[in-house]
């Protein structure tokens, strides 16, 4: 489930800087919003980029065990 | 009908049998096994369609036959079309073919068509069932066979491009008759497991017998309600399946559903470049417009009046942004053109830069505090003038307020 969770933090965290750069490049802003923004967006950006830079590929298999249940196996290079 | 008294002759009783004959067949399916083929110079087609009991001599002609994408040959079963003749002068009755196929694929083709139709009118083609897919999925599944081409190609791209994005592979039969259910299986199980954001059905290109699990009916109605959105790379570009209908996209290939599915981790990286340039320069343009808003404001206003309030303010709020924007700096891990776009805009806002914009600080004489009120010098104290070309020393005269 973190992982779920993590994926949408990441895409709103993404929407969300969309919308701060449309909001500063309106000019419409008083510059004290402007400055918010400014900061919150820096933000959203690092995080973003940190998320992307940390992110590790995992390529697993997909198994169901005898008990019926479902679970993932890690696989090597060649399935 | 005159029996005894009527005596025909060998062409009434032929020509009556023909019409007998091609009025009852002037539209036959027929399916035989080819035998004594003869693929004549003339271009024509001749042999002989049997079974068990029975042999009906055919022909195809050339400018039928042209159109066969198949080549017939002895002990071929196939499925024709076409109508029955009879060849008065030598009493012999014949098929005329006009079409004509390979009778198993026939047989499949047909059944294609008439599921097709039958899903297409359920409305479970329709535009509005299918999913968009998700732009920045965390992971993907894929239902291919372990060892084909497809499963390589896919996760060559993969990690290439998406390397960021978790990929989980269920191994599956992809042709054979214990296919489909087992399509149908690995649907479900990616279903109950959670935590995929887009399945990707793929197998290489085959003949219509091999991609036939994927025209099955439970393997579109698996498709059909699973809530995962499907991409269905199915054979080749001109390999068109059931599956492909139902699923939410259609890709020609395993490798082109691999790249749209994948958000590509340059792309992003390089949006989010784009955005930081973005806001900083949205900021920048926003403090040169105050500023020129300020200086327009200043130019006009008497010199001893409002100007210096505004300048003070000035300095105050610069002061306050160049702190902002430093703290938030602090300790990010910045790229080289990020950081020359941030020191851009304390540039704009430092002191010196105030100066060089045509203002003037006062500070004391010799603390060098910066003068932000009339009252810390009393009449005659001397003070201090910084310009943006050098400084001077100046002495205070009366002031206006009467102090």
């Amino acid at each position: 489930m973190t992982k779920k969770k993590q994926q949408i933090q990441f895409e709103e965290a993404f929407k969300r800087l969309e919308t701060i750069v449309a909001q500063l490049e309106s000019g419409e802003e008083s510059l004290e919003n402007s400055l918010e923004l400014f900061e919150e967006g820096i933000q959203l950006a690092e995080n973003c980029r940190t998320k992307l830079d940390k992110a590790e590929q995992t390529i697993s298999k997909l198994i169901k065990k005898s008990d019926g249940s479902i679970s993932l196996e890690e696989s090597d290079e060649n399935t | 009908m005159e029996r005894d008294n009527q005596i025909l002759t060998v062409s009434d009783l032929t020509s009556r049998i023909k019409e007998i004959v091609e009025g009852s067949f002037p539209l036959v399916w027929i399916e035989g096994e080819v035998s004594n083929f003869t693929h004549h110079r003339s271009g024509h087609m001749y042999f002989t369609l049997k079974d068990e009991q029975a042999e009906l001599r055919s022909v195809m002609f050339r400018g039928l036959n042209q159109f066969l994408r198949f080549k017939p040959e002895e002990g071929m079963k196939i499925i024709a079309q076409g109508k029955i003749s009879v060849y008065q002068q030598r009493g012999q009755y014949q098929l005329m073919v006009q079409q004509m196929e390979p009778a198993g694929i026939g047989t499949l083709y047909l059944a294609f068509e008439s599921l097709k139709k039958q899903l297409s009118d359920e409305g479970i083609f329709d535009l509005k069932w299918k999913k968009a897919l998700p732009p920045f999925p965390k992971t993907i599944g894929i239902i291919t066979s372990p060892s084909g081409a497809a499963i390589q190609d896919i996760i060559q791209i993969l990690s290439r491009r998406a390397p960021h994005v978790n990929v989980v592979i269920r191994s599956t039969l992809v042709q054979g008759t214990e296919a489909a259910e087992d399509i149908v299986q690995s649907i479900k199980e990616f279903q109950t497991f959670q935590n995929i954001d887009v399945l990707i059905i793929g197998r290489g290109g085959g003949s219509l017998e091999d991609l036939w699990s994927f025209n099955e009916e439970k393997v579109a109605r698996a498709i059909f309600e699973c809530t995962i959105p499907i991409i269905s790379a199915v054979g080749h570009e001109t390999d068109v399946t059931i599956a492909d209908f139902v699923a939410d996209v259609r890709t020609p290939t395993p490798s082109a559903a691999a790249e749209l599915v994948s958000p590509s981790r340059e792309k992003i990286y390089s949006q989010l470049e784009q955005m930081y340039s973005k806001i900083s320069q949205a900021l920048l343009n926003q403090m040169q417009e105050k500023w020129q808003n300020l200086d327009n404001v200043t130019n006009k206003a008497a010199y001893y009046h409002p100007g210096k309030i505004i300048e003070d303010q000035k300095l105050r709020l610069d002061s306050y942004i160049h702190h902002m924007i430093q703290s938030t700096m602090h300790g990010m891990n910045m790229s080289k053109s990020r950081i020359m776009g941030f020191q851009e805009i304390l540039s704009v806002l430092s002191p010196k830069n105030v100066l060089e914009r045509g203002y003037s600080i006062a500070t004391t004489i010799p603390e060098k505090e910066i003068i932000r009120s009339p009252n810390i010098l009393h009449e005659g104290d001397p003070f201090q003038v910084l310009t943006g070309q050098g400084q001077f020393s100046a002495v205070k005269t009366t002031d206006k307020t009467g102090n």
